[in-house]
């Protein structure tokens, strides 16, 4: 499978991470969050502000600034 | 707040865990306190401490702000990490952690614990949630995952009682018996490298301490502690990091990547969950109230119901309040002889009292709404709508639930803005919070849409009026931090990262909680304060009573039968008391907003807390009415006129009517924020900066209200 930037997934896609880059503020703590290279995400809504569900959480993060 | 001191030698244990895990549920009914309590990450911002005693062991307990790591990012989250590994100045170390774990969410919220092993403490694991993992399909085997970890784990419903006596008879044990809980694993080049700074911190450190300075390069906690370091140990620090690079591992993910491993692989033969990935109630909601187009209008339509239904549905309320306080008062006239003490009872502390209790049914309706709101979920979901708004002001979504919290009042909504991350968003945040309306507007918005802007109107106009009103805060403040954040407090921001907790029934016992407090804290302050100021402005206003040429106005008036001539009297000797001439000094200033100078003294005395403008009016326009005449605030507002003369036109209209609630609904009128954002910021330059700016705005746009109204109305 090819890698696409997190913003290009739609609603209700699920994708595998293979890259978290960025600001390591906000790296890592996506990681402790367990976002990190191997998880699974779910989209649940896309958008400039997009939600997540990963693992048993739902994570809202501004999706157009990683 | 009474916080029971407990005993020094009493054991000390902190509630440590991810934000929302239940952490106050537990602490309010373990202490009997009444803390706050919501459902969204970040309701608890500040160190609060109970004690209860257990088959006579007296334990303190700590209930701390949630934090998803041991590695701060926000100044909320700092303020736990300190006191857990002994940082904080003004506190001593916990000598147990009672770590929280959300039983539905296990792995990621042990991630927490991992750290917590490592601080050299005594844990004890206490899951929560453990009806919600049930109810999804989890089943987790507790003994196993004691045994496994070493340390006791225990599930608790702290709201239905369920595992406390059990959690007490551990946190009990725990004082004799110290099982320390098991250390994480790592690959064998970071535990060489970590032993290495270990050796070099001395006895003052802990394996956990070691680790942080090895992993974080930056953020709260590194600043903080290469502070307090011997200088000489940063080049050993620096070349075990270089040494880690060489070897090819990444130090931004090393650590998250270690734990959750070592996780998962204790974790899996405790716990059996569902493979299906159904989509739960939460997930199905969320399509809607989060959807860029529904989501918007629905939380419009919220914000629409809560503000119309605070004047739709209190009017009748409040209209029974006003027929209980005449009967009483009609009581007390039939029992009573004429004279003084009737008139104190009744005319005084009937009217002043009642006055401010007529405005409870607001406080009651706000209060309940919003704890409604905070405990189903919704919070968050209204931050997250809000971040595409926010961005565009150079804020981000987390700004938005101290605003929103600020409708309540703006202190606690100062206190919230702990949880966002950057320092300059944070203090923009400060800065506009007191421009949304409280609810010690509420009394004036309500009185003056009553007496201007209710009669010759349709049913649902005045709570139309009400929400525009709130709405005024809704945008200015907005507006205010983008103008901040692109000038004075430029910088990019960091970005929106929140968690959305699932959607609960709101639990009765805190809406009740939130409601009552507030309604005490709303009569009790409003009761003393208003009394105090309204003795006060009540002999500014009486003294002198004897005019410059030696006339003593109360005998004159008492001589004369003549109402007309009494009239005149009376207004002469308001306007020769203290009061009447710093007002009629001030009437210049206020005249381009279509006040006279009882407007502006009423104003003027309602700076240290705005709640008492409502009694100082009645005061400033009532004094010396026949008290016969029976007539509440509303009416003689409605029939004053300039200067007080007959002849003269009414004083309020639509345009002064408005200019007035749209300058309370600006200004800074609360000692209380003021002094809060003090403390905040650390500096007296912010809060009088607050002080000007919302003066000042307050002004212009009464003045611009009340200049095109009377263009157009
Ligand atoms: N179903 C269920 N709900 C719970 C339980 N414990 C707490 N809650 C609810 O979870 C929400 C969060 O509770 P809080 O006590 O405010 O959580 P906290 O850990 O103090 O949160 P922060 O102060 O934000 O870190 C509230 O709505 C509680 O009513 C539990 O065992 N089961
Ligand atoms: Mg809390």
């Amino acid at each position: 499978m090819n890698d696409i930037p997190l913003a290009m997934l739609e609603s209700g896609e699920w994708a595998e991470v293979t890259d978290v880059s960025g600001n390591p503020n906000i790296v890592s703590r996506l990681s402790e969050l367990g976002v990190m290279n191997g998880c699974k995400l779910c989209m649940l809504q896309q958008g400039q502000t997009c939600l997540l569900k990963v693992g048993e959480s739902r994570l809202s993060l501004g999706c157009l600034l990683f | 707040m009474n916080e029971i001191t407990a005993p020094s030698k009493s054991f000390r244990i902190a509630l440590l865990g991810n934000p929302n895990t239940g952490k106050t549920t537990l602490f309010n009914v373990l202490t009997g306190l009444n803390h706050r309590v919501g459902n969204y990450p970040g309701v608890t911002v500040e160190i609060k401490k109970g004690s209860f005693v257990h088959q006579s062991n007296a334990i303190e307990i700590l209930d701390i702000p949630g934090t998803y790591s041991l590695a701060p990012r926000s100044p909320d989250e700092l303020l736990s990490v300190e006191l857990v590994l002994g940082l904080n100045p003004l506190e001593k170390v916990p000598d147990a952690l009672l770590v929280i774990a959300d039983a539905s969410n296990l792995e990621r919220n042990l991630y927490l614990a991992t750290q917590a092993f490592e601080t050299g403490l005594p844990v004890i694991l206490a899951l929560s949630m453990v009806d919600l993992a049930t109810a999804s399909g989890v089943k987790i085997n507790f003994n196993l995952l004691s045994e496994k970890l070493g340390i006791p784990v225990v599930a608790i419903h702290a709201s239905k009682r369920k595992g406390l006596d059990e959690l007490k008879n551990a946190i009990v044990a725990l004082q004799t018996e110290k099982r320390m809980p098991p250390e994480p694993v790592f690959s064998k080049d970071v535990v060489r490298c970590r032993a290495k700074i270990l050796s070099l911190l001395g006895d003052k450190g802990s394996l956990f301490l070691a680790g942080r300075l090895l992993f974080e390069t930056d953020g709260f906690l590194a600043q903080q502690l290469e502070q307090k370091l011997s200088l000489s140990l940063i080049p050993a620090i620096l070349e075990c990091r270089t040494e880690l690079k060489t070897l090819g591992i990444n130090l931004v993910s090393i650590e998250a990547k270690s734990r959750y491993a070592w996780i998962r692989e204790l974790v899996q033969p405790c716990i059996s969950k569902p493979e299906s990935k159904v989509t739960g109630f939460t997930d199905r909601v969320d399509r809607i109230l989060t959807h860029k187009v529904f989501g918007m209008f629905f939380f419009f339509l919220i914000m629409f119901s809560m503000f119309t239904a605070l004047f739709v549905l209190a009017k009748p309320l409040m209209e029974w309040i006003g027929e209980g306080k005449n009967l009483v008062g009609q009581g007390l006239e039939n029992v009573l002889p004429d004279g003084m003490l009737r008139s104190l009872l009744v005319d005084g502390l009937l009217e002043g009292v009642g006055g401010v209790v007529v405005f409870l049914p607001q406080i009651v309706i706000l209060f309940g709404f919003l704890s409604v709101l905070e405990d189903c979920g919704y919070m968050a979901r209204a931050a997250f709508l809000m971040d595409r708004v926010m961005a565009k002001c150079g804020l981000s979504g987390k700004s938005f639930i101290p605003l929103l919290s600020s409708v309540a009042c703006a202190v606690p909504g100062v206190l919230a803005t702990r949880v966002i991350e950057d320092k300059r968003d944070r203090l923009a945040t400060i800065l506009v919070a007191p421009l949304m309306s409280c609810s010690a507007r509420l009394p004036v918005y309500v009185l003056f849409i009553g007496a201007f802007l209710t009669e010759g109107y349709g049913w649902w106009f005045p709570g139309i009026v009400l929400f525009l009103m709130y709405g005024i805060g809704f945008v200015t403040a907005p507006l205010a931090a983008m103008l901040f954040k692109s000038t004075i407090l430029k910088g990019k921001g960091a970005p929106f990262l929140m968690e959305l907790p699932v959607y609960k029934t709101p639990s009765f016992s805190v809406v009740f909680a939130r409601v009552y407090e507030a309604s005490v804290s709303f009569l009790k302050r409003a009761g003393t304060l208003i009394a105090a100021t309204m003795v006060l402005i009540w002999a500014v206003l009486y003294f002198p009573y004897v005019s410059s040429t030696g006339e003593n106005y109360p005998e004159r008036i008492a001589a004369t039968e003549n109402k007309a001539e009494q009239d005149a009297l009376l207004l002469e000797w308001k306007k020769n008391s203290f009061l009447g001439r710093v007002g009629q000094s001030i009437e210049p200033v206020v005249k381009p907003l279509g006040w006279d100078w009882r407007i502006g003294v009423a104003t003027l005395a309602s700076f240290p807390a705005r709640e008492v403008v409502v009694g100082t009016l009645s005061i400033v326009f009532g004094l010396g009415k026949d008290a016969q005449d029976e007539q509440q605030l509303l009416e003689i507002l409605q029939k004053a006129r300039w200067n007080d003369d007959p002849d003269q036109p009414l004083l309020f209209n639509v345009p002064s009517a408005l200019s007035l609630m749209v300058f309370f609904a600006l200004c800074c009128q609360c000692g209380s924020t003021l002094m809060v954002i003090r403390q905040e910021t650390g500096t007296w330059f912010w809060p009088a900066f607050t002080f000007i700016y919302m003066t000042s705005l307050a002004y212009l746009a009464a003045m611009l209200t009340f200049q095109v109204g009377i263009l157009f109305l």
